[in-house]
């Protein structure tokens, strides 16, 4: 079964964090959730996506956001969201300003 | 021989508008330990001195101005001060905070803070410096704007830019707009519930502090500066702030649906790139204005360099700003956002209430409920700056039926015109004015439920989101999450109330255990997080005491029809926070100490704030 190709976007991370791309694609198998896309993304642990994703639980830090195709996901839905061929994932800090 | 207060000057200016006179009273350590300074004194002058029945115009109103113990000290961002009063939007309490340096150059004066009562025959303003207060003449100052009057009272005083901090009303605050501000050092605001108004109703054109040469007393020095410098991190860490300002938020909040977008009738602004922090600073010429010994220096000048107002100066906008004068007006021209916010600080406008009533005129202009012979000849389609331009003119004179409708505040306009374009004001139930954001967006829940059940008169545990996990409290996960959005805004109440009692600048030090560490390093005190929350508790729930008593109704602590509506699109679309509101509400009261059903204090809390012999007010 062919894999998928996701596009993965880090968004408005402080100044400090230009320690990578903004954006990358990833490949990822069939049937893999979001969470599984965090996961795997985890692992690999470089660049924005080590200051966004906690190794530890393979997801989310509490302080970051997660669109899928421009749309909220929560969190609890992360493990059961399987991903399609061409979504986009777009993560950032809750915002501030105001 | 008693030991020195630390941290305080240790006096008080009552000024008695209508004899004319001015006395001093001693600050007492006791009062200064229970109420700390700034918004907690405030609040404990209104809860004392300001029974019900009184108006926010009765001359017997009360409208004080204090610094807070760090004020003045080495401390960056210390010239903060607070207005407390009871305001015109709401009829109930207000505490509203402005940088700048006013709070520091008020101490260096020799006064914690100002008390004003009574009303003055005659248009004066107040002249602060050595020790003392001077009651002089302001005829010459009045019709002037908050630039204006600065540059007038600098020059009648012979004083240079930094030799003293003047804050003024401008047209609005004379002209008894409910939401006028009280504005100073070149665009530091006070904004909240109209203060501006109650400053005028009180014939106050300005309040001016002198440089003055006195140095607050501080318990250990070193341990402030090392404190300070841990609030300097903290602050250069907090989002993107440190680099881009306040505005370099503002495309997140795109991203999430929490702009402000034609007055909520849509949550998507594609243009938000061109219009953020990051363009601002990277397109104009910019130029540093801190606030007082702030090394954070978030605060510009800037001039524009392209579109229609190529080569305007004036102060960068603000988040609240860029949001006001862009998406929510629809208007996507960047260097229009500068001259509007120019124009709103200069008449002396709360920029987020204007916005709120200027977008809804502009959506009833849309859709037809009002003709332009209504306007009086104003095209208010969406993104007509200049229309907006003159409409805030004529609000800030009352000019006109649009100007005086719309100097109401947008919850008695759209109740007065009646029919749908009710229902399509921004507001909360008991007349609060949202900040700048659309909160049905994601990660702004916090602050809108915040805003909705809050007593001061504007958010109370929020600020640029909601932050519990800085003081070790389990942060919020699901930001759509109804049980964990009003776990997290009540127990992290207090925390920023506290913080407003110390003076000093939010984003000079937004973590709440550096600015701890500094409130020890000046006083001495060996406060815990434990105490300063139960300080903050406690000015909560003597403003949540006098809102009662003054009529404050806790069914009303709801959104308007529209603010508490679910985006039609956009990232949030389809959310709804209303869905369980009264569960939220209940828990929130049962978080703070209050009664979950009457919303009222209980007999439990108030003994232990501290706060019993109040106790018959609440019931």
């Amino acid at each position: 079964m062919p894999g998928r190709e996701i596009r993965v976007a880090f968004r408005g991370l402080p100044s400090e964090a230009e320690d990578g791309p903004d954006e990358r694609v990833a490949l990822v198998a069939a049937g893999t959730t979001v969470l599984g896309l965090l996961e795997k993304l985890a692992k690999e642990a470089g660049g924005k996506a080590a200051r966004v994703l906690d190794p530890e639980r393979g997801s989310l830090r509490p302080e970051f956001l997660l669109t899928l195709n421009g749309r909220f996901l929560e969190k609890r839905l992360f493990a059961t969201t399987v991903l399609q061929e061409k979504d986009v994932v777009e993560v950032f800090p809750v915002p501030s300003g105001g | 021989m008693r030991d020195p207060m630390h941290g305080y000057m240790g006096r008080l200016a009552l000024v008695n508008l209508s004899a004319g006179c001015v006395r001093e009273e001693a600050l007492e350590e006791a009062t200064a330990k229970k109420w700390v300074g700034g918004a907690g004194l405030g609040a404990k002058v209104l809860l004392e001195e300001v029974p019900p029945g009184v108006e926010w115009d009765d001359p017997e109103n009360r409208l004080v101005l204090t610094a807070g113990p760090l004020s003045g000290t080495l401390v960056f961002g210390s010239g903060t001060f607070n207005v407390a009063t009871k305001g015109p939007m709401t009829n109930l309490a207000v505490i509203s905070q402005a940088n700048g340096y006013f709070g520091a150059y008020l101490r260096r004066s020799g006064f914690d803070g100002l008390v004003l009562r009574g009303r003055s025959e005659e248009w004066v303003y107040l002249w602060i410096h050595d020790g003392r207060v001077e009651i002089r003449p302001a005829a010459g100052l009045l019709g002037l704007d908050a630039w204006e009057t600065e540059d007038r009272v600098r020059f009648e005083l012979g004083l240079g830019e930094r030799d003293c901090s003047v804050f003024s009303i401008g047209p609005a605050g004379e002209n008894g707009v409910r939401y006028a501000a009280i504005v100073g050092d070149r665009g530091h605001v006070a904004s909240k519930n109209g203060v501006g108004a109650v400053m005028g109703a009180k014939r106050v054109k300005a309040v001016v502090a002198g440089r003055g040469p006195r140095e607050v007393p501080v318990y250990d020095p070193s341990a402030l500066r090392s404190a300070n410098l841990e609030c300097f991190e903290a602050a250069k860490a907090f989002g993107t702030t440190w680099q881009w300002g306040t505005g370099g938020g503002f495309s997140n909040l795109a991203r999430s649906g929490a702009l402000p977008v034609k007055n909520y009738t849509t949550s998507v602004f594609p243009e938000h790139e061109s219009m953020n922090g990051q363009t601002l600073r990277t397109k104009y010429e910019v130029r540093s204005v801190p606030c007082f010994r702030c090394a954070i220096s978030h605060v510009k000048e800037v001039t524009v360099t392209e579109g229609p107002y190529k080569g305007f100066t004036g102060e960068e906008p603000e988040y609240e700003q860029l949001a006001a004068w862009g998406p929510q007006i629809g208007n996507t021209d960047l260097g229009a956002t500068v001259m509007l916010t120019r124009e709103v600080d200069r008449l002396g406008l709360d920029c987020n209430e204007a916005s709120w009533a200027i977008g809804w005129a502009m959506e009833c202009f849309v859709k037809g409920v009002f003709s332009l012979s209504d306007t009086e000849g104003l095209d208010l389609s969406w993104g007509n700056v200049e229309a907006v331009r003159e409409l805030l003119g004529r609000i800030a004179r009352r000019e006109g039926f649009l100007g005086d409708l719309l100097a109401e505040g947008v919850m008695r306009a759209s109740r007065k015109i009646g029919g749908s374009a009710a229902d399509w004001a921004i507001y909360t139930m008991k007349g609060f004015t949202p900040r700048g954001h659309d909160h049905r967006g994601g990660g702004r829940w916090p602050e809108l439920f915040d805003t909705c059940v809050s007593d001061t008169g504007t958010i109370q545990a929020s600020w640029s989101g909601i932050h519990p996990q800085f003081v070790d409290l389990p942060p919020l996960e699901d930001v759509f999450d109804h049980a964990q959005v009003s776990r997290v805004v009540g127990d992290f109440s207090g925390f920023r109330t506290f913080d407003d009692c110390l003076g000093v600048c939010r984003l000079a030090a937004p973590h709440p255990k550096p600015l701890l560490a500094c409130f020890n390093a000046v006083t001495g005190w060996n406060w815990t997080l434990d105490d300063a929350r139960t300080a903050g508790l406690r000015v909560i729930t003597a403003l949540r005491l006098f809102n009662l008593r003054h009529g404050h109704d806790p069914e009303n602590e709801r959104p308007s029809t529209r603010y508490g509506s679910v985006p039609v699109d956009g990232p949030a679309q389809g959310r709804n926070i209303l869905e369980k509101w009264d569960e939220m509400r209940a828990d929130y009261y049962r978080r703070m100490g209050f009664d979950p059903k009457t919303g009222i204090p209980t007999a439990e809390t108030l003994k232990r704030l501290g706060l019993e012999a109040y106790a018959p007010d609440a019931r």
